[in-house]
């Protein structure tokens, strides 16, 4: 909406008016457009809804999981990218859907936590990958053993923190390991953690801690807490 | 430090550079409302010359002029009658009843240009009027104290129809090849002013803002796109306005008569706050002014803003608002009239003494929802 935008928006409609009547040839020319355009502005709104309906209307499926990994390869904080990965991964002809795709995308997923942690992206990456399959999600160990790893590193776990917070919420039964290095993360006094929901509450508090700007928010998810609690 | 009542301004200037350099950029710690009174009001006076920008159709201009001024509580500045009249005048009005079926939309022009096409650019300039200058035209007409019983609605809202597609989605206009959730939200909101339903199937509208919903929570403006804070807000407005969600909303978070996955949008928003205490559309871009009110006003909807950081938040919006008025999408930059509009709104979200209460969903002040 400011006046420096790149991409003006009534000539991408009128590309796509000329790409329907083109059709399928169009397809690439339409891709190529777009990359340019993303070579300057790797996040660009527009750009990417325009290739998503070129994807969709004409094809050129092929190469764009791997335009994807180089994107973030250049830029793994890009968040624009991480979606067009899970458009790609769920509706690309040639990949086979998402379950066919979840096991190799949660490693690549968890691989980009381990190098930045910090990252909001991969974490709500990984999450998606599971969808409403909450059981597998739950049972996935490379999940809990990602949060762990960044728990025990002690930096920049907030992510990591409120990944475990919704599993305890869906029923996860930690292991002594995760216990303990939550444990270590507490600074109050108040004793062994002991039930689950003793320690769902001890992530909210120190949430409240580490994540003090929504402070409010991880004492409401605390009220929130319940022995089953499912989230949605 | 300072007192609010002190009109002192903090100049930063750089000790190190000549005395002969420009101060750093202008800092208040106190929102400034006759700056902004000042500023909409040298914006009104401007209108209807246009303000150069081929994005923002001119209806939607004086929107943000008018209801800036009200949520400023200003809006003697305005000249009612005449303000009504010249909104009026974008009105495109069928010939007769046979035209309603010719598949074009009956509601108002965004400007002269697209009233009045040259026959240069017959194919390029939108040829009709246009959902977002529709929603704007009757938002300017409420806040002025218009009685829309006087409008032919009938018309509008039947042509309107032919805008919805088969998905819920809608198009902006009867040639348009784009349609997402911005179109969609300004249906509602033009059925929710109108009173009547009619313009719009309400079910299939909810289900493509559901298919909307992202794998994290967020909403994008289209299916499959990325979460966006300003599709977030279209997307909870619409279903507020159409009356699938209620004020218990967060107690409910799973009700199932809105099947959107509340609690995950709810987590995604509240971290889209920044540690400069600002607003970001999206995870891992910078914050900006208007995500304060598209984000910020989700969240009152949701009955959730308690849980955003007003404190910070506030601050933030100060260091971007500028010493010309208004407010610049982030501090540094200088102030245009969408950042500046949004930037007043998020105020009134705050809770800024002086300035009129939001009817969040309609992006207008209570006291023009409701016509008192």
């Amino acid at each position: 909406m400011d006046g420096r935008r790149i991409v003006k928006v009534w000539r991408l409609h009128h590309r796509r008016w000329v790409a329907e009547k083109l059709g399928p040839d169009a397809a690439s020319r339409e891709l190529e457009f777009t990359r340019k355009i993303l070579c300057l502005d790797a996040k660009n709104y527009h750009a990417w809804s325009h290739r998503q309906w070129v994807l969709q209307a004409l094809g050129g499926w092929e190469d764009e999981l791997a335009y994807c990994a180089q994107l973030l390869e250049e830029d793994v904080f890009n968040n624009s990218a991480w979606n067009q990965r899970y458009f790609v991964i769920t509706k690309s002809p040639f990949l086979g859907g998402l379950k066919a795709m979840r096991d190799s995308e949660v490693d690549y997923a968890i691989e980009a936590i381990d190098a930045n942690p910090e990252n909001e992206s991969p974490w709500r990456y990984l999450r998606g990958l599971y969808n409403d399959e909450n059981e597998a999600w739950l049972n996935d160990s490379r999940v809990h053993s990602a949060c762990l790893r960044v728990l025990k590193a002690k930096r920049n776990f907030k992510f990591a923190l409120s990944s475990l917070l919704d599993l305890l919420g869906l029923g996860f039964k930690p292991n002594q390991e995760i216990k303990d290095a939550i444990t270590s993360l507490r600074t109050s006094d108040s004793g062994e953690a002991g039930s689950d929901s003793d320690l769902a509450n001890s992530v909210c508090s120190i949430l409240g801690r580490e994540d003090p700007m929504r402070a409010n928010y991880w004492t409401w998810r605390s009220s929130k807490l319940s022995p089953q609690a499912a989230e949605v | 430090m300072e007192d609010d009542r002190d009109r002192g301004l903090l100049y930063d200037s750089d000790p190190s550079s000549p005395s002969l350099s420009p101060p750093r950029p202008f800092a208040l710690t106190f929102f400034d409302r006759e700056r902004h009174v000042k500023f909409l009001e040298m914006m009104y006076h401007m209108l209807p010359r246009p303000y150069q920008s081929q994005e923002i159709n001119h209806l939607t201009l004086a929107y943000f002029v008018i209801s800036g001024l009200d949520i400023l509580d200003a809006l003697d500045r305005v000249h009612k009658d005449a303000v009504a009249d010249w909104v009026l005048s974008f009105q495109a009005h069928p010939r007769s009843k046979a035209d309603l079926d010719n598949g074009q939309f009956y509601g108002f022009h965004g400007s002269r240009s697209s009233q009045f096409p040259s026959k240069d650019n017959a194919i390029f300039t939108p040829n009709g009027s246009h959902l977002a200058s529709t929603y704007s035209a009757l938002a300017i007409l409420k806040i002025v104290g218009y009685n829309l019983s006087n409008i032919d609605s009938e018309s509008m809202l039947t042509s309107m129809r032919n805008l919805q597609q088969s998905d819920g989605s809608f198009m902006p206009i009867h040639i348009g090849a784009e349609r997402d959730l911005r179109f969609l939200y300004c249906a509602a909101a033009i059925c929710f002013m109108l009173n009547n339903w009619n313009g719009m199937d309400r079910e299939k509208a909810k289900e493509y803002i559901l298919n909307c919903q992202s794998y994290d929570g967020g909403f994008g403006l289209s299916p499959g796109s990325e979460s966006h804070g300003g599709a977030a807000y279209c997307a909870i407005a619409s279903l507020r306005l159409m009356g699938f969600i209620g004020d218990d909303c967060l107690s409910n978070a799973s009700a199932p008569s809105s099947k959107a996955n509340i609690r995950s949008l709810l987590d995604w928003s509240l971290q889209r706050q920044f540690a400069d205490g600002g607003i970001q559309g999206r995870p891992n871009k910078p914050s900006d002014t208007c995500y304060a009110f598209w984000i910020g006003a989700t969240m009152g909807i949701l009955g959730a803003n308690k849980f955003i950081d007003e404190i910070a938040l506030r601050s933030f919006l100060l260091t971007c608002q500028s010493e010309y008025g208004g407010f610049a999408k982030s501090p540094g930059v200088l102030p245009d009239l969408y950042h500046s509009y949004y930037g007043l709104a998020a105020f009134s979200i705050l809770g800024e003494a002086g300035l009129k209460p939001l009817c969040l969903e309609l992006g207008v002040t209570e006291a023009a929802a409701t016509g008192l």
